[in-house]
């Protein structure tokens, strides 16, 4: 293999799935100039960051704040950053207020939820709609948790199955379904998107399993895969760079197809 | 050279696995530049007497002896395990010994455990232990719930002291831990395939710990994609010398090659 060649792939790339931290409520610098020199070293261009509350039901207050760290990033490096605003549905009104500031505002690409809810909860209804009208695209945490750990710490993490239950009541909003690597049941979670053509799938997640991108391929049709790395680095390019892909897929996998859902959102 | 000090032969119970044959298995490794790989049996986990898997192994492997290195696998709460290690040394010439107590329904520190460690230390044996082999978070519902724990490893380390050589896989080693800083063994290698060179940059990390000559070269096929090991080495930026020795002359120094 020709390490350099891997190194140097000459892709362009967008990573639709990151995330920046906060310390003492501003942007964790240090953390964030790692994050940009792991992206440069990789050859990633973009990179589309979200700032989200892991666990409980997040205030506004708290979920505001958490997004002023994401516009911070966004006025540092206005070419290489884009947001996600991070939102907890549960308090719709200030949810969709939160969005209209950062959407509309500050130019951020969609919405970021976590798992405070399932995705296909009638609960967000109202935030879905928003997000329809706003032409946001909504990334979501997800996975298909198999062991008790993760079973009882995230009860409400969405999976495959909920993404296209949502995805069928709203066939007019544009959904991404993170990390496929992110340690669920993928292939759960790959089958259970078929038909349903408004979700889309980011590879993102520290799973490198032999196969996993040519099943999303064949099961949904390459259009509907997003490169994403979630932090894994190495493991998100090299992922699809030894997948059994034509050079052209990749390309599409890469950038062409999240440029293209920016272009369709207006949010280019 | 480059040796892939982690790769299995075999059918996983629970997805299907690409190139997991030895003639698989060999063809991707010329696809991807690799020249040598250490292999043990999938099988060997699930049989209940693992020795049969050995045996395969051992048989598979007869057709490639230049480019897969057999390890065995077994199980010491099985009956008869010394002749099964010993057949493993002494018939099929196995340089290494690969232990799953997680499947195997023991714990290192057990007396079957220690037991196996010391005959394997009789027979001047490194002995692999892979933390783990697929994400417990997509465990199939019949899989494992445990994997191996740090604290585990760190205690028979301690307790063979430098008289055995470790290899530790798949982990994301605590180089916080103390154990990095006062007891680590200089019998102690570690594998690549779960650290990362930037971002968490726990491979930079572990390297200043203890250097380049205990860090293994080791990507987790047929389970895996190789390219994502490549690229963290790459990513090191090393000198020549540093990258041989990650590459293949750490693992020909722990196996004897």
């Amino acid at each position: 293999m020709d390490r350099d060649a891997l190194r140097n792939h000459g892709y362009r790339i967008i990573d639709c799935h990151n995330h920046v931290f906060d310390v003492s409520g501003k942007l964790n610098v240090e953390k964030y100039e790692r994050l940009l020199e792991a992206a440069c070293v990789l050859g990633i261009e973009k990179v589309c960051v979200s700032n989200p509350i892991t666990g409980g039901c997040p205030s506004p207050e708290e979920f505001k704040a958490k997004n002023d760290v994401v516009i911070e990033a966004m006025r540092r490096d206005p070419d290489k950053i884009l947001g996600y605003a991070y939102i907890n549905p549960g308090y719709a009104k200030e949810a969709m207020a939160e969005m209209e500031k950062c959407i509309n505002e500050y130019g951020m690409i969609g919405i970021k939820l976590y798992n405070q809810y399932h995705i296909s909860d009638p609960a967000i209804y109202q935030v879905i709609e928003k997000a329809i009208q706003m032409q946001a695209l909504i990334l979501s945490h997800a996975g298909k948790a198999m062991n008790p750990d993760s079973k009882r710490q995230q009860p409400f993490i969405s999976d495959g199955t909920h993404f296209a239950k949502v995805a069928r009541v709203y066939p007019e909003a544009t959904f991404i379904q993170g990390h496929i690597g992110g340690g669920g049941d993928w292939e759960w979670s790959i089958k259970a998107l078929r038909g349903v053509p408004n979700v889309y799938l980011d590879t993102s997640g520290s799973v490198v399993d032999d196969g996993m991108i040519e099943m999303a391929v064949k099961e949904l049709g390459v259009e509907r895969i997003l490169f994403a790395t979630d932090m894994t680095f190495e493991g998100g390019v090299g992922k699809i760079l030894g997948a059994q892909l034509t050079h052209e897929e990749k390309e599409l996998i890469f950038w062409d197809n999240f440029y293209s859902l920016l272009e369709k959102e207006g949010k280019r | 050279m480059i040796i892939d000090s982690n790769a299995y032969i075999g059918h996983w119970p629970f997805r299907p696995l690409r190139n997991n044959t030895t003639q698989g298995l060999v063809e991707l490794m010329d696809s991807k530049g690799i020249d040598k790989a250490v292999v043990s049996s999938i099988h060997s986990i699930f049989y209940k007497n693992s020795h049969a898997g050995n045996e395969e192994l051992a048989e598979d492997v007869r057709r490639y002896e230049d480019r897969l290195i057999p390890l065995a696998v077994l199980n010491p709460r099985y009956p008869r395990w010394e002749d099964d290690l010993k057949a493993c040394v002494e018939v099929f010439g196995m340089r290494g010994l690969r232990l799953f107590p997680y499947y195997h329904d023991y714990r290192l520190n057990d007396p079957e455990g220690l037991q196996l460690i010391e005959m394997a230390a009789s027979f001047d044996l490194p002995i692999f232990l892979p933390m783990r082999v697929v994400d417990m978070r997509q465990r199939h519902w019949l899989d494992t719930t445990e994997n191996l724990l740090f604290t585990d490893i760190v205690k028979v380390v301690k307790r063979f002291e430098d008289s055995v050589t470790f290899v530790i896989q798949e982990g994301i080693y605590p180089t916080g831990n103390h154990f990095f800083d006062e007891n680590t063994s200089k019998k102690v290698f570690y594998e690549i395939s779960r650290l990362t060179s930037v971002y968490n940059k726990n491979l930079p990390q572990l390297l200043e710990k203890v250097g380049t000559k205990r860090i293994l070269f080791g990507t987790g096929i047929p389970f895996k994609y190789p390219e994502p090991a490549f690229l963290k080495v790459a990513l090191l930026h090393l000198n020549e010398e540093e990258n041989a020795q990650i590459f293949y002359k750490n693992i020909a120094e722990v196996l004897k090659l």
